[in-house]
């Protein structure tokens, strides 16, 4: 019994002590699994968890109307471990021949066994990507990035600009918005499994939307190619060294259009020279000639010269000091008493340099100053030149010749902008390229506004101006070729003699052709500048770069959908819906007006024609087209009033006998302003 | 077995409890990892298609490029209108004088 005793009390001993082991186990194991226990969880992530950078696709670029001008699209780039790498040699020939580049370029990359990471190339078209994917290579890698592409290549080039390999902007709006369109990169804390596969963390997505914004322009990419086309032919033509082209909203001073001719390729950008690539439209200064000659004149208008005092055209001739001023063209003879339109409108030397000596060096550089030359616009674009506006006090020889805007430097948007202030009523804006931008995965959008600068014209000035720069584009104007059938046009045409910078004084035969106007006259939408250098066959805007603007605005106008505001016989439309007797209406106003004329031949044609329109309105046929005035040329005073009687028009007369000229104003033609002469 | 014993079973009752509840642990665990697996997935296949239509993008834009457009309208005996030359659209029904 005793000996019993003893063997139970071992057996119980064994137990009780495997017992406390095991019991020790498992209580270690809840508590290791149950409680917290900050060193084990550090080590747990140091093993299993990775911050991953998540790089950002680079924001899309967009015309006004969405059509996309830049966008990002993933690409594969080559890079090579050297120390995987079991066939260099042969890695190094077939790479050699598929990338036309010499085999020891590659050679000298895959032989350096220190390092783990070299770049064979960045972003592989398809061809290349499917070929090395073929050869199997051990040792070369693929890695996904970005890569930019530029949907319309050439156009719009200089204004879009380009990225460099890295995918950051360089030049242009890319470089501009760069903090905008990159984005920012994100960090992502990501937990991994045994085979690296990424793994949810405290119910975190690891989709991460990582994007930058997308840019929308001001630029209506129909309008820029229309202008590049025209700009195109006209360097042709004339076999110029370049040209450039702007189009601005004469509301907002949105940019519609900017062109600088010749362009390259935005996709293969880094292979243009550096001068092509530089949009010259804002970053190029020179002298723009005439087209500043307005502003010599709205200096006089604000010094209270009345637009009908005249100045002696001195017969071509302005002597100051030993130095004299002559016509651009010597061989025209003007008037011998030219007014302020007819300085603008023949575009006279002597009649601008008359104008400046009168009011004076002060006067005339505040006017210029408060138009913004001298001064960046301050656009929303890289580089911006501020031009050269000489200090106080001017000789009188340099007052006179900036009066027609020689020693005076500007660039293409300051001329194009300064025109924009009249045409809006006297407002002077900032223009801007990028209308808004937007998050492409929140919708959310943040419009960026044209800043109104200051007030530089009254109403009734800017209307002066206008009036006064619709004669430039009529019969006699230096702009005649510059009218758009059916619509007003203003502007002035300015051909400026070249600098020579390496000498001092102007390149012999070699010009700057330019013309600045804006269209519907009466109720501007668009304020064109187009500007030639170095045209080497028929120089004169008048004749090369007015019917230029004629064909841009004619294409602008029409796109708006804007109707014609003059109307004409051979624009009569006398259909209605169901008549098909237009043709036989048409013939019976011609044969009336025919019999008309032969009956009283004091009766000009136009008169005939706005009763018909009388007539034509009163059959309700044109209560589609409020924008039709009548044509009322030749009739006087007594007549037209006749004529309007019935029409709710408020009428403004300028001028004593025969009609001159009816100017609509106002959205609905509501105003008229009628010159006699 | 005494199974049908309730007195007998009770000793067991509080393991299989600790059991259970450890058991459903591991299996939410290994349902979360399945879920991320999948989400995975779906991140791989969402870039493939992000890719797809970024390249679909490129496609478009570069078929509805003005220059293209131009040259097809002229294949089509589509020309620009001349200067001077007015359509006048009264009740749906165009008239063209030029």
């Amino acid at each position: 019994m005793f000996k019993g005793q003893i063997i139970s009390q071992r057996i119980f001993f064994v137990v009780f002590v495997f017992a406390v082991l095991w019991s020790v186990l498992l209580i270690r194991s809840a508590w290791l699994q149950l409680i917290p226990n900050s060193k084990l969880s550090r080590l747990q992530d140091k093993l299993f968890e990775r911050t991953v950078t998540l790089k950002p696709r680079r924001g899309n670029i967009y015309d006004r109307h969405n059509k996309e001008l830049a966008i990002s699209i993933p690409s594969q780039s080559l890079f090579a471990d050297p120390k995987r790498m079991k066939e260099p040699y042969y890695s190094a020939k077939k790479l050699a021949q598929l990338f036309c580049k010499p085999k020891s370029f590659f050679l000298k990359k895959f032989l350096n066994k220190n390092k783990r990471f070299v770049w064979v190339k960045r972003h592989l078209s398809k061809r290349e990507l499917k070929q090395i994917k073929s050869w199997n290579l051990k040792g070369l890698y693929f890695l996904k990035e970005s890569k930019r592409f530029y949907t319309h290549e050439n156009s719009l080039s200089q204004v879009l600009g380009f990225t460099g390999v890295e995918g950051q902007g360089l030049e242009g709006i890319e470089r501009q918005y760069e903090d905008i369109l990159k984005g920012e990169s994100q960090k992502v804390l990501i937990q991994r499994d045994a085979r690296g596969r990424p793994l949810f963390r405290d119910f975190s997505p690891f989709i991460s939307k990582v994007s930058g914004y997308d840019a929308h322009l001001t630029i209506d990419s129909d309008l820029q190619f229309y202008l590049e086309k025209g700009l195109k032919q006209a360097i042709e033509k004339s076999q110029a060294e370049s040209a450039i082209g702007l189009i601005l909203s004469a509301e907002t001073s949105e940019v519609l259009a900017m062109a600088n001719l010749p362009n390259y390729s935005s996709n293969q950008a880094l292979k243009a020279p550096a001068w092509i690539r530089r949009n010259r439209a804002i970053t190029d200064i020179f002298e723009p000639g005439s087209t500043l000659k307005t502003f010599t004149v709205i200096s006089a208008l604000k010094s209270g010269i009345s637009p009908t005092q005249v100045y002696s055209s001195q017969d071509g001739r302005l002597e100051i000091g030993s130095a004299v001023i002559t016509e651009a063209d010597s061989k025209k003879k003007f008037r011998a008493f030219l007014n302020l339109s007819d300085i603008l409108a023949f575009s006279s030397n002597v009649g601008a340099g008359s104008i400046a000596l009168g009011i004076g060096d002060k006067k005339l550089r505040k006017t210029f100053k408060i138009f913004g030359f001298g001064k960046k616009t301050g656009i929303d674009f890289p580089g911006e030149a501020k031009g050269l506006l000489r200090e106080l006090p001017w000789r009188e020889i340099e007052t006179a010749t900036i009066s027609f805007g020689h020693g005076i430097a500007s660039t293409a948007l300051q001329v194009a902008n300064a025109y924009t202030a009249i045409a809006n009523g006297g407002w002077l804006k900032q223009p801007v390229l990028v209308k808004k931008i937007r998050n492409p995965y929140t919708g959310e959008e943040k419009a960026l506004k044209a800043k109104n600068l200051k007030r530089v014209l009254t109403e009734e000035e800017a209307r002066t101006l206008s009036l006064m720069l619709i004669s430039v584009t009529e019969e006699h104007g230096t702009g005649v070729l510059a009218n758009v059938p059916g619509y007003f046009v203003a502007g002035k045409t300015g051909t400026a003699q070249k600098v020579n910078l390496q000498n001092r004084g102007y390149k012999k035969g070699e010009y700057i052709s330019s013309f600045a106007g804006f269209i519907p006259a009466h109720n501007p939408k668009f304020v064109i500048y187009l500007m030639i250098d170095g045209a080497k066959d028929n120089f004169y805007a008048s004749s090369l770069v007015a019917p230029l603007f004629s064909r841009v605005a004619s294409y602008a106008v029409r796109q708006a959908g804007l109707l014609p505001t003059v109307l004409e016989e051979e624009n009569i439309v006398l259909t209605s819906a169901g008549d098909r007797s237009g043709n036989s209406q048409k013939e019976s106003i011609k044969t009336k007006w025919l019999l008309e004329k032969e009956r009283n031949s004091n009766i000009k044609s136009d008169s005939f024609i706005s009763r018909s329109i009388t007539n034509i309105e009163n059959q309700g046929l044109t209560k589609h087209n409020p924008f039709f005035i009548h044509d009322l040329k030749g009739l006087s005073l007594r007549q037209i009033l006749k004529q309007l009687d019935n029409k709710d028009l408020r009428v403004k007369i300028q001028g004593s006998g025969r009609l001159l000229k009816s100017i609509p104003q106002g959205d609905k033609n509501e105003h008229i302003i009628l010159i006699f002469g | 077995m005494a199974f049908y014993n309730k007195k007998e079973f009770k000793p067991f009752t509080s393991l299989l409890i600790v059991l259970l509840t450890l058991f459903v642990i591991a299996f939410f665990k290994i349902t979360l990892r399945r879920f991320s697996y999948a989400l995975y997935q779906a991140t791989l296949t969402f870039d493939k298609v992000q890719d797809e239509y970024y390249s679909n993008v490129t496609v478009y834009g570069k078929m509805t490029q003005t220059k293209r457009l131009e040259n097809l309208a002229k294949k089509h005996a589509f020309d620009y209108k001349k200067q001077g030359q007015i359509i006048q659209v009264i009740n749906g029904r165009a008239t063209v004088i030029d």
